[in-house]
């Protein structure tokens, strides 16, 4: 009961502090207008996304096409929402792909230490070493195109990111009061990283989270513009961009658009990502 | 310090070979025949498994890898190209000029533009000016890289005619590329020279000099910025090695022969030992400029040599 209200109280410190930070709210009300966006796109918009309607190409934005069509005579704005889904699913899918495995290896890398935690951290080093845009374009080369091969070359390119920071938080948690009268009491190894650490390490991977999903959703659309992504006719930004180029003269909307898309989204992680940072350690403000 | 860059060189050779490991497994699991794709598909059978055989490919994959690794450490090849023909090595120390010269110039503007940028911001911090660096520093990171090159393209050639909207020869056609390529870092460099700024901008020392009579001027850049400069330098180093890896997008955008370009011509080719090469080629770049960075962090701040 003291441990709920505890924790509770915690919670509410941290969501007091966010609700005074008001970049970090326009963050979050932007991404929860995309969110919205994503998941009503065939309510919001009468047009399908991929049904070519070729009378009706390279139409410039008006009051029937509010972000004109492109070169098949797709309405872009309807394209943009279904690209909301396909960005925001690949950044949350494999922000959860790195964090269920970074974490994890980082877990049991700080808890147990010594030679486990020399070998799964001289292979994160290994990773680490090649930077991240490399890492995930040379494994969505691998695996091939589509949504789920996206989705994992993206997540395993985060995961020593995710394994560093979760590691260096139960480094720090291991020689807690709680944690060493846990295992005098003779609780197994398992129950004291999931029940007593990875709680208690939770602050600077919420705000990993959240920056990590920015950052994978601009690899997203990198990956998609050099053709390793997602494939036309499916809508996604990154891709919508890089076919708008080839009519950069005579219809600059089809770049522009996408990419003020790609922006809004990263830039409202962004600020609720520094917005939690503040909240969750004040410290670190500035 | 020479004991501790003899060890940091010995591990670096260590990940490299881990990193040719991890690249090279890669590369094996992509679907698809190379020789296939070298002969074409009305290739007959017999021409298929003889290239097979004088390429290597059948060779189990251990074997296979201890040649590329004995390859790179003995006679410094990193294979032959699947397409030309021609040494890999070769055809990346061609295109390397061009990837450094970009990355070297869009470290130049980062370090320029940004640390001035986060004096100005620190210096006159909750004011306008501050709010207006700090909202650049937020688009900056946020905005893709490519998306700012093509919207250079759009203003400045098509719209405007001031500048080339591709190549890398002239200093006209650098200024686009470096420029799209170094925003992201120059709002990365700004933000962390006004957090390092404000942390020692309050030391009780800087008051002592104030209080002292000393110059404003003198006072920024003699008692905060020389102090703040550790985590700064940090940061542009490890930018540095980002830039390398990250001009690719910047290439394509541009039309810029450069590693990235090379690399991501090859994926659509399926010319293994260019990718592999090219991975690795940038990999090892990275990881020399980020011991670059430790020794110059220990040469720099007394307080990590001693611990």
């Amino acid at each position: 009961m003291e441990k709920e209200y505890k924790s509770r109280s915690q919670f509410k410190t941290v969501m007091m502090r966010l609700s005074k930070n008001k970049m970090a709210l326009f963050g979050l009300c932007i991404l929860c207008a995309l969110t919205f966006i994503a998941i009503f796109a065939p309510i919001l918009s009468p047009y399908s996304p991929t049904k070519q309607d070729l009378v009706n190409q390279f139409q410039p934005p008006s009051g029937q096409h509010i972000f004109g069509t492109d070169e098949f005579g797709r309405d872009v704005m309807t394209r943009i929402f279904f690209g909301a889904r396909v960005s925001l699913l690949v950044g949350f899918i494999s922000v959860g792909i790195a964090l269920l495995i970074g974490g994890a290896l980082g877990a049991i890398a700080g808890f147990y230490g010594g030679h486990i935690d020399n070998v799964i951290m001289r292979i994160m080093d290994v990773l680490l070493a090649i930077p991240q845009t490399l890492l995930a374009i040379a494994i969505a080369a691998s695996l091939g195109t589509g949504l789920f091969n996206l989705m994992i070359a993206v997540g395993i390119s985060s995961v020593p990111t995710y394994a560093r920071i979760v590691r260096a938080s139960v480094m720090t948690i291991r020689g807690e009061e709680y944690v060493e009268a846990a295992t005098a009491s003779g609780t197994n190894n398992k129950k004291i990283i999931t029940k007593h650490i990875l709680p208690n390490c939770m602050a600077p991977v919420i705000v990993q989270v959240t920056l990590g999903m920015a950052g994978a959703i601009l690899n997203t659309a990198g990956l998609s513009f050099i053709g390793l992504g997602i494939k036309p006719p499916q809508a996604e930004w990154g891709s919508m961009l890089s076919a708008g180029r080839d009519y950069i003269r005579t219809s600059p909307y089809l770049t522009l658009i996408p990419g003020i898309f790609i922006m809004i989204t990263v830039l409202s992680l962004n600020l609720l990502g520094d917005g939690l940072r503040d909240a969750l350690d004040p410290k670190l403000k500035n | 310090m020479l004991k501790y860059i003899f060890k940091r060189l010995v591990y670096l050779v260590l990940v490299l070979i881990g990193v040719s490991f991890i690249v090279f497994t890669l590369l094996q699991l992509t679907p698809g025949d190379p020789v296939r794709m070298m002969l074409g598909e009305s290739a007959t059978p017999e021409a298929v498994a003889e290239l097979r055989e004088s390429l290597g490919l059948d060779d189990p994959f251990l074997v296979q890898y201890f040649r590329y690794l004995t390859g790179i450490f003995f006679r410094a090849d990193l294979g032959t190209s699947y397409n030309t023909g021609e040494p890999v090595l070769d055809q990346i120390m061609i295109m390397f000029p061009n990837t450094l010269k970009l990355a070297l110039l869009a470290t130049l503007l980062a370090t320029v533009l940004g640390t001035f940028l986060g004096i100005v911001s620190a210096v006159n911090q909750y004011s306008i000016i501050d709010n207006i660096v700090m909202v650049f520093a937020l688009v900056g990171t946020s905005a893709p890289i490519f998306w700012i090159g093509i919207m250079m393209i759009l203003l400045f050639s098509v719209k405007l005619g001031w500048l080339p909207p591709s190549g890398f020869d002239t200093f006209q056609q650098m200024i686009m590329p470096a420029v799209a390529l170094g925003m992201q870092s120059t709002a990365v460099v700004a933000r962390m020279t006004r957090s390092s700024m404000l942390e020692v901008i309050r030391q009780d020392y800087v008051n002592t000099a104030r209080a002292k009579g000393q110059k404003e001027l003198v006072i920024i850049f003699k008692h905060v910025y020389r102090n703040a400069l550790i985590p700064i330098i940090t940061v542009i180093g490890l930018q540095f090695g980002h830039l390398l890896g990250g001009a690719m997008l910047t290439e394509i955008v541009f039309s810029i022969p450069g590693v990235g370009r090379l690399m991501v011509d090859a994926i659509k080719q399926r010319d293994f030992p260019i990718v592999q090469g090219s991975v690795l080629f940038v990999a090892a770049c990275f990881s020399v400029v980020n011991l670059l960075v430790d020794i110059l962090y220990v040469a720099v701040d007394p307080k990590v040599s001693k611990s």
